[in-house]
């Protein structure tokens, strides 16, 4: 395979608050290839979205990237200056947040937000930049662009802002596009057809995007590839096919039973029992062992590393150690 | 794309409910309240009379009526004859363009400031935010008409431009106050973290995306401080440490104080007047503007 698009290698972001130092992102590592789609799966709090801020180098105080590299189309982002920064963002990288109605400012007209991004990263002339938003506008399915540009954030329905903040993300057409949660706050109908568009938007457009989301069944929409995440480490990394077929870390299996299928009798939904612990505290060892079900005495006691198990299939648990037999300890 | 039909329809009703802009609404709250509608008009009569109305009064200010002195209103002169025998009803007319420049002058200056270290500190926060905060209210504890008074009889140029400059220096505290807390709350929103992952610079977040979504309060703010300034300039002017060559409707009510209790009660009653109408007029038009200007109330 030739050079991944986006090659993020140790990621450590921490918080710096009076309480302590909250490890959001500890060792992460993550590559997305061109025109792939990366799923980072994940309940709240497990360190995704800040795994997300980081690329763009939006973390706030008292946030900080303590360390690793975020290397994008053979540069290292957390090198660059401020204002060089800036160019890569919307142009290069840009980001779809969770809640679309937010997302807008509500004291400017959907169309000259969407120019925004045009705007910064591009000379162009006024009128170029109105027939461009209109263009954008009707390829993520707005209706009427030329008169809905005009309208202000409030009179644009959940579903339609969304796409308009997917417009405003591919205006100048990036080549990475972060989703954080990009349907959560959206109901079921629009979410199949926000991510329908976003299929179609990848198809059209060949983007490369990072799906952040906690929902399995969303992600497996359009990933390729998924990474799991759990109390800011990523413990498990696979192909799509693979991951669902034969899910290895504990926590994945247990992600996956959480999703209801319509073909099972179910008496009651599963769930996974806890919470994810507190990220100043992290259990020794294994940070999901306190809630594992397999659970055993190394665990608690080393940290089990990140190691490909199988071709294109990583893996952090002691139960795939390579001197304890696997065939035994898995269900 | 064949989704894109279904919002369309989803939508379209949703759209025809809420074509109005954000403008026509503002102005449909403001027309609806009897005493905004009463505060606007006075505003802007006395704008109209700021700017026009000099070249429409019977008189010069300066016209003298050599036997006409104290002549009483409501007689040959509208609103009666000052000592000198000038039309109080020339002269208050031209007090309202004096007056209304002190107003506008200093809450521009008073703006520029406000403004600019509200900003800074409520983006910017930490270190920057302290400092500036608690030089703000250091401003606050300083007595304005003291510091005024001072001013003028340190400089000893009974100018306009000191008054002006000295009491928009003082006034900002407030403004600055309440723009750093609505930066505060802005600056964690959404759409800024969406501005910036456009790329856009910390200036053109403070001023092109946080600032606009500030403006009903500013607005509302400095409509209500021109009469404070109009109050500043003729206050001093009545204590005698005024401009004694503009005409402002401080110097008539000083020029007057004197005939009070005597002969000429007209000359100091109606700038006074005056002041207090206007001074209404710009605080039941800032209500108006608050009320239409808040989104909470929308429904009514």
């Amino acid at each position: 395979m030739n050079e991944p698009l986006l090659n993020i290698k140790n990621l450590h972001t921490y918080f710096l608050i009076p309480e302590g130092v909250v490890r959001a992102v500890e060792n992460v590592n993550l590559k997305i290839g061109k025109e792939e789609v990366l799923g980072l799966v994940g309940e709240s709090g497990c360190g995704k979205s800040t795994t997300a801020l980081s690329i763009m180098r939006l973390i706030r105080e008292p946030g900080k990237i303590v360390g690793g590299e975020v290397w994008f189309n053979g540069r290292d982002l957390l090198k660059l200056k401020d204002k060089q920064m800036r160019k890569v963002r919307g142009a290069e990288i840009s980001m779809v947040f969770q809640n679309p109605m937010d997302s807008m400012n509500p004291v400017f007209n959907v169309g000259s937000q969407i120019s925004e991004a045009i705007k910064l990263h591009q000379n162009v002339q006024k009128r170029e930049i109105k027939k461009r938003v209109a263009e954008i506008l009707h390829k993520v399915g707005i209706p009427n662009p030329s008169k809905r540009m005009k309208d202000y954030p409030h009179q644009y329905s959940g579903g339609m802002a969304q796409r308009a903040m997917i417009a405003m993300a591919l205006s100048c057409n990036p080549k990475l596009l972060i989703a954080d949660e990009p349907t959560t706050s959206l109901d079921v109908t629009i979410q199949a057809q926000i991510l329908e568009l976003m299929k179609a938007l990848r198809r059209d457009f060949g983007t490369s995007i990072l799906l952040i989301g906690h929902d399995l069944g969303v992600i497996s929409e359009l990933s390729d590839k998924i990474a799991v995440m759990y109390a800011g480490k990523v413990v498990e990394y696979a192909n799509l096919a693979d991951l669902f077929q034969k899910p290895m870390h504990p926590y994945t299996q247990a992600l996956l039973k959480c999703l209801p299928k319509l073909d099972e009798d179910m008496e009651k939904f599963h769930i996974i029992r806890g919470t994810v612990p507190d990220l100043i505290n992290t259990p020794t060892g294994c940070r999901y062992h306190p809630r594992c079900e397999h659970a055993m005495k190394i665990c608690s006691e080393q940290e089990p590393l990140l190691t490909e198990v199988k071709k294109m299939h990583t893996v952090a648990c002691h139960l795939y150690d390579s001197d304890s037999d696997p065939n035994r300890q898995r269900r | 794309m064949n989704q894109t039909k279904k919002p369309e329809e989803e939508t379209e009703e949703v759209y025809e409910k809420s074509t109005a802009t954000q403008l026509t609404t503002v102005w449909k709250k403001l027309k609806a309240s009897k005493l905004a509608v009463f505060g606007g008009v006075i505003v802007l009569a006395v704008i109209l009379t700021a700017i026009f109305g000099v070249y429409v009064t019977p008189y010069g200010p300066n016209d003298l009526w050599v036997h006409k002195q104290l002549t009483p209103p409501f007689s040959e002169a509208i609103l009666g004859a000052d000592d000198w025998g000038r039309d109080v009803f020339s002269l208050l007319v031209l007090g309202a363009r004096v007056s209304l420049y002190v107003g506008i002058s200093a809450v521009l200056l008073e703006a520029a400031v406000g403004l600019t270290i509200g900003m800074i500190a409520g983006y910017f926060g930490g270190v920057i935010d302290e400092i500036l905060m608690r030089f703000t209210d250091i401003v606050l504890t300083l007595p304005t008409l003291m510091l005024l008074i001072i001013a003028v009889s340190m400089f000893r140029i009974r100018g306009l431009t000191v008054i002006i400059l000295v009491s928009g220096l003082l006034g900002w505290p407030f403004l600055a106050r309440v723009v750093r807390s609505e930066f505060l709350t802005l600056k964690e929103s959404t759409f800024v973290e969406a501005a910036r992952s456009v790329g856009a610079s910390n200036w053109r977040i403070i001023l092109r995306h946080i600032l606009p979504n500030t403006m009903s309060s500013i607005i509302v703010l400095l409509t209500m401080d021109i009469p404070w300034y109009i109050f500043y300039e003729a206050s001093l002017t009545f204590l005698g440490f005024g401009d004694p060559t503009a005409a402002s409707w401080g110097i008539l009510m000083e020029r007057g104080r004197r005939f009070l209790g005597t002969e000429g009660w007209w000359i100091a009653t109606f700038p006074g007047l005056a002041i207090l109408i206007t001074s209404l007029g710009f605080n039941l038009f800032g209500d108006g503007l608050r009320d239409a200007l808040d989104v909470k109330t929308r429904a009514r």
